[in-house]
């Protein structure tokens, strides 16, 4: 009997546990087919758009624009690589913020930033971070960090004879670059923030809404597991409620152009195409960065051991969107005094968040000079 | 500005709707940052994650009888 009820547990334990993890993967796989929706159906309103104007609708525009390879994969991320297209002047790792797809970097041919930077001759690798799944509720910072780019950033190295990459931060993306920056001082040879909150009580309307008084981010991690995309959209939507019949409107005005309904499809299927936000990561990144200001109080702690922005001696490039209401400009312009770089700039830029990659203009005025610094502070090999 | 009638026309509602644009972003910019609007939807958002948090509790205790002590 003793054998028999032991047997019975097992199964039923793993099928409890199949059912709890199958719940998050469940979950994840329902994100992605609601970014197949989203799209699908801003294919439609375009060629309505179109139609209104007499045009036929565009080409399907689907995911990153540009042909890539994977380097590496773990339970965390991919590892892409988009090769030097001219004479190589050194590797480049960009990391994206941990709930969005990187590919606002590689939207559409004509307007991809890594499509330009590789044109430049850089090596571009970036992290492409899967959907936590049933490992979310567990996984901290650390493991992102120290974990998945640290170990990225040594594959490159390695491919490059030693020439450490240059990390490319933006936003949530860019909080973790600087942390992995001041913990792994070795292992990178510049540090570019996009976008990039630090002093977390500076950084706007968010910082009201996350209010330790206001949200209890262990509350919504039990009820959730993981963050779900759908709650965090439906969040920065209410940020700018009009925004969504503002942009219908400007694509039935400009239906005739076909460069703008492009831009529109590509950009509003990114923003619709979300991962889940890990929970034990987020319980943190609220608790931690958003209600604490751990980060640029120098109070964080990661794995038992500090994270200290005064280690971060890369050189560092910091750049503000003047018109960002994600990250309020005050929340990143704080990094510069707080980290032990001698060679640190802060460049702003008069756009929006996404504006920082998405837009034309940023293209144009804004990533030439950030290009120019890089290339200053990349080297193709190791000596 | 526009030479013919329909371009007039175009222009004037581009400038109507450049100004609702401006006018509802402020009024939206306001309204999320009330103290009664924070109020009201963390008052929500509250309720909201504990209707959640028991339903995710009741399917974890539905089984628990099933799984036996835990190793």
């Amino acid at each position: 009997m003793g054998t028999l009820r032991w047997a019975e547990d097992l199964i039923v334990v793993q099928m409890h546990n199949f059912f709890r993890d199958a719940g998050l993967a469940w979950a994840d796989a329902f994100d992605v087919a609601s970014a197949h929706g989203a799209r699908a159906r801003l294919h439609t309103q375009a060629a309505l758009a179109r139609a209104l104007h007499g045009r036929p609708p565009i080409a399907p525009i689907a995911g990153p624009a540009l042909p890539h390879e994977l380097t590496l994969e773990d339970d965390l991320a991919r590892l892409l690589h988009y090769p030097a297209t001219s004479r190589r002047r050194g590797s480049l790792l960009i990391v994206a913020s941990l709930i969005n797809r990187y590919y606002v970097l590689d939207l559409l041919p004509e307007l991809s930033v890594i499509g330009s930077l590789a044109a430049r001759g850089f090596d571009v690798f970036v992290l492409d971070w899967k959907a936590p799944g049933a490992t979310g509720p567990d996984l901290g910072f650390a493991d992102y960090i120290d974990g998945t780019i640290a170990r990225a950033a040594d594959v490159i190295a390695r491919r490059s004879k030693g020439a450490r990459p240059a990390v490319i931060g933006y936003c949530m993306g860019g909080t973790m670059a600087a942390m992995f920056a001041a913990r792994h001082p070795e292992r990178l040879a510049a540090l570019c923030l996009l976008g990039t909150p630090i002093d977390f009580h500076a950084s706007g309307v968010l910082a009201d809404w996350t209010r330790r008084d206001l949200f209890d981010a262990d509350l919504a991690m039990d009820a959730y597991g993981n963050m779900p995309p759908s709650l965090m959209q439906s969040g920065f939507q209410l940020m700018n409620p009009a925004g969504a019949l503002s942009k219908l409107v400007a694509l039935a005005r400009d239906g005739a152009d076909e460069s703008r309904v492009r831009h529109f499809v590509a950009l509003e299927s990114w923003l619709e195409d979300n991962i889940a936000f890990p929970g034990g990561v987020y319980r943190d990144y609220i608790r931690t960065l958003y209600q604490d200001n751990a980060l640029c109080r120098g109070t964080m702690r990661m794995g038992g051991t500090p994270v200290d922005l005064r280690r971060l001696t890369a050189p560092l490039l910091d750049v503000v969107a003047l018109r960002d209401h994600i990250c309020a400009p005050p929340s990143s312009r704080a990094l510069l005094p707080l980290v032990g770089s001698k060679d640190k700039r802060l460049l702003e830029f008069d756009t929006g968040h996404i504006g920082l990659t998405a837009s034309h203009r940023s293209h144009q005025e804004l990533w030439p000079t950030i290009t120019a610094w890089l290339e200053e502070r990349c080297s193709p090999a190791g000596s | 500005m526009s030479a013919t009638p329909g371009g007039a026309a175009r222009d004037a509602f581009r400038s109507a709707f450049a100004a609702w644009e401006r006018a509802a972003a402020e009024m939206s910019g306001a309204a999320v940052r009330d103290p009664r609007t924070l109020e009201l939807g963390a008052g929500l958002m509250r309720a909201h994650l504990l209707w959640r948090r028991a339903a995710t509790d009741a399917w974890a205790a539905a089984w628990a009888p099933f799984a036996g002590p835990k190793t």
